[in-house]
């Protein structure tokens, strides 16, 4: 009778696996995360209304961030609004951009309080330079600058 | 969204590559998309534009403030 025949490396020490997916999960939970709930993914759908959002705030352009970094904390919020929030969440509400700024506005009223601040304005850049850290670079040839990219 | 459909045709649906798939993840994906396509790029990473290192100084200025 024919029958598979079993090599040492086929059998998974349990004690091994076990280690395996502690450390996967590990790996889940160390992502982005805001007072222990891990944040959604940062996609185009959530850059889009960032953006739109932004612009309906007369945000300041992101470049003068350190001269008035208050500035910045609305935008922060938005962001953790977003990546906290499901599509079911704004979906309702992404034709009337005012009504979803003052819903994102009564969320941070309700749960942000004043030492999560810098927290949440740390986190947002973090997201942001995240999700820019992947854009690719073309190599500069010899006849252009240094500083091509991203 | 279009260059994603692209570098992974046939991989995402319209309704992930909005609300599902991580724009780092989306880049990464265009990113290798360009290389197959034999365009000369270099490995992304911040430290090597000028935009990557604007991130990082205003991360390192806000966390000096908060300490």
């Amino acid at each position: 009778m024919n029958t598979a025949p079993t090599f040492e490396d086929d059998i998974v020490d349990q004690q091994f696996a076990d280690a395996a997916a502690a450390d996967r999960q590990t790996a889940v939970l160390s992502s982005q995360q805001w007072h222990g709930t891990p944040l959604q993914p940062f996609t185009i759908r959530r850059e889009t209304l960032y953006f739109r959002l932004r612009a309906l705030n007369d945000s300041l352009p992101i470049h003068l961030v350190r001269k008035h970094p208050e500035s910045f904390l609305q935008e922060a919020i938005i962001l953790l609004w977003l990546c906290l929030h499901t599509p079911e969440d704004w979906n309702p509400m992404r034709g009337n951009a005012a009504l979803l700024m003052e819903q994102i506005e009564s969320w941070a009223d309700q749960h942000l309080t004043r030492a999560d601040q810098m927290p949440a304005i740390e986190l947002a850049l973090q997201i942001l330079s995240s999700a820019d850290s992947t854009r690719a670079i073309p190599r500069p040839s010899d006849l252009q600058g240094e500083d091509l990219g991203n | 969204m279009v260059l994603l459909s692209r570098a992974a045709p046939g991989l995402f649906t319209y309704d992930q590559i909005l609300h599902h798939v991580p724009l780092a993840v989306g880049r990464e994906l265009i990113h290798a998309g360009r290389t197959a396509d034999g365009e000369p790029l270099i490995w992304p990473d911040p430290a090597l534009s000028k935009r990557g290192r604007w991130f990082s100084r205003i991360t390192d200025f806000f966390k000096k403030r908060r300490r």
